[in-house]
């Protein structure tokens, strides 16, 4: 995904991302951005990438509730946040 | 009597005894092992129900903060730390003071201050933990003014009660979710006031003065009633000026300016009219060029440029041309990096070197102006009076504006003035620019002073410059919303000011109370 928010993936997209990702206690999601991979349900990792404006971040996902996660984010998040080029 | 600087963080007066909140000390968690676990299991289950009902007490932007303490209070990384320790054998306290400690200094260490200042939440759920283990809490006198080394989000929620008349932190910052949250609430705030719990005594009567970024400590009996009346005058006509947002912006001596709204996307352009802006003095359309390649056809632009059109007609609307340059992340443009991005290829500038990113904007500016003829352009970062010329030959008829931006434009407006319909000063850059400071600058940034007369006798050029050859002139950057600065830039003579939305009520409202004068100061 690319990050087309001017203030990146700072506290409020972060913590809607998180706040998805912990319902899915089965699900491992893991957040990449150059080469940095953080746990996609700790905020604290997650604003250490300091994903800014124009970053692009990489998802791994696994587990229980793979599909459902996808759509999720991208219902909740698309739009406002990201935009998703390709998984 | 004695002045500290320090930054604003949440505007308005205020006028207390002082209340140091003094680090608290709590007993030592010396527990171990399973003891220490099953306490802290406990203690983040408290919490969690508490911070629930923090968040229903607050409203939705605020409640987002407590929606980021909810979650890192699930923080598997925070807590899986700090189990992995208390299994190693260290004690409760330990464990938690290190946790706490490793993820501060990460944090810190970010270059980005947005990012940087988050350290505040995980000290903020650290101190939360250890109070819910231990149980204990602070009493504050009322209407104090509440001093510490920082002031956490969850002491403006949870000091609510006794009716705080303000914050001080000797360190922290205008971004951090405390200041959010104190803006939120109008109770004002001040950071970065170094020493001030040091200087200060518990008890001693301050002023705070939320617009200045200082605090007075001792002040006279004399201030002390100069700045009770400012503040009930600031909240007078805080009031006054949203009633009468929609009402035009007259000088007392019967001079209409007209404020407009600075915006950078539809929603704002809503938001703009709702506030009652007499129109939209700069429309920033870098937001486009996020849709990617698309941002180079002219249909993505047409429908953003007729809706604004629309909802502002027949008041003006001005499109500020693509305002970009090599500092910015656009893969797709491959910019070519520069050593030194703000005095190279940029704006206007760069424009006109691609043309492929100028001419679907202004095929969509032109074809949208058919339509609105309150549509008009304006270019950014302009220097060179033939960066316009060439400009107002593609576009015949449709207005041209210029930005301010650069001090060669701001002494050349006689030169420009023949190709162009209206200028408008960017502040901020011109500011940059004249100071030689990057205002972001970690360690010049202080040295950034709207005041500076510099910047003061460049406006004065400009706008003279201006009126005699019969173009109007106004001002865009952040000192047209600053109370301080308003009177001056009438008395000057500008035209228009364009702020923030949020601020078009009450620059009106200043506005009202002004006497233009002919003009000339």
């Amino acid at each position: 995904m690319r990050l087309t928010r001017e203030d990146g993936l700072h506290a409020r997209p972060a913590a809607q991302l998180v706040a998805l990702a912990l319902k899915y206690p089965k699900l491992e999601i893991i957040l990449e951005k150059d080469g940095r991979e953080v746990n996609g349900k700790s905020l604290s990792a997650i604003l250490t990438l300091q994903g800014e404006m124009g970053d692009v971040i990489s998802f791994r996902i696994s587990g229980e509730g793979e599909e459902e996660f996808w759509e999720n984010l991208k219902q909740t998040i698309q739009g406002e946040v990201l935009e998703i080029e390709k998984n | 009597m004695r002045r500290i600087k320090c930054l604003p963080a949440s505007p308005g007066f205020a006028i207390g005894k002082s209340f140091l909140l003094y680090k608290k000390d709590f007993p030592s968690l010396t527990e171990r092992g399973e003891e220490a676990l099953f306490l802290l299991e406990n203690a983040k289950s408290k919490l969690r129900e508490k911070l629930q009902l923090d968040s229903e007490k607050v409203g939705e932007e605020e409640g987002d903060i407590f929606l980021s303490h909810i979650l890192l209070l699930e923080d598997p990384e925070i807590w899986g730390k700090v189990q992995e320790k208390i299994e190693d054998g260290k004690s409760l306290e330990e464990a938690l003071k290190e946790v706490e400690d490793e993820v501060v200094s990460l944090f810190e260490s970010l270059d980005d201050e947005r990012f940087r200042s988050r350290a505040d939440d995980i000290k903020d759920i650290m101190r939360r933990i250890k109070e819910a283990i231990v149980g204990n809490e602070i009493v504050v006198p009322e209407g104090s003014i509440i001093i510490s080394e920082e002031i956490l989000p969850s002491h403006i929620v949870e000091f609510e009660r006794w009716k705080p008349k303000g914050f001080i932190s000797s360190g922290g910052s205008p971004f951090s979710h405390s200041a959010i949250l104190a803006r939120a609430k109008g109770i004002p705030m001040l950071t970065s006031c170094r020493g001030i719990t040091e200087i200060v005594k518990d008890g001693e009567i301050l002023i705070l003065d939320g617009e200045k970024g200082e605090v007075i400590i001792g002040p006279s009996e004399r201030l002390q009633k100069i700045y009770l009346e400012k503040e009930a005058l600031r909240r007078k006509e805080e009031e006054e000026a949203i009633a009468k947002r929609h009402l035009p912006a007259i000088t007392k001596d019967g001079k209409r300016i007209m404020v407009y709204a600075n915006v950078g996307n539809p929603e704002e352009i809503e938001e703009a009219k709702e506030m009652g802006a007499d129109g939209i003095g700069i429309f920033r359309t870098e937001f486009l060029l996020f849709q990617g390649e698309d941002a180079l056809r002219k249909e993505s632009h047409l429908k953003v440029y007729r809706m604004a059109g629309e909802i502002f007609y027949p008041n003006p609307v001005h499109i500020r041309l693509f305002d970009i340059g090599a500092d910015k992340p656009f893969q797709f443009l491959n910019l070519p990096d520069e050593p030194n991005p703000a005095l190279g290829l940029r704006g206007i500038r760069l424009l006109l070197k691609k043309r492929e990113l100028l001419y679907p904007q202004l095929e969509a500016i032109m074809e949208a102006h058919k339509e609105y003829q309150n549509i008009s352009i304006i270019l950014p970062m302009v220097s060179f009076p033939q960066e316009v010329k060439e400009i107002r030959e593609m576009v015949g008829e449709i207005p041209v504006g210029i930005m301010v931006e650069t001090p060669a434009c701001a002494l050349s407006l006689s030169k420009m003035a023949k190709f162009c319909d209206f200028f408008s000063i960017g502040t901020n850059d011109l500011l940059q620019y004249t100071l030689a400071v990057d205002r972001a600058g970690k360690d010049v940034s202080e040295l950034y002073n709207p005041a500076h007369p510099s910047l003061w006798r460049l406006i004065k050029i400009a706008v003279k410059e201006a009126k005699r050859y019969g173009k109007e002139i106004g001002i865009c950057g952040e000192i047209a919303a600053e109370h301080a600065f308003i009177p001056r830039l009438v008395r000057m003579g500008v035209e228009h000011l364009s702020v923030s939305p949020r601020f078009v009520p009450i620059v009106k409202e200043i506005v009202r109370s002004l006497n233009r004068g002919d003009g000339e100061n």
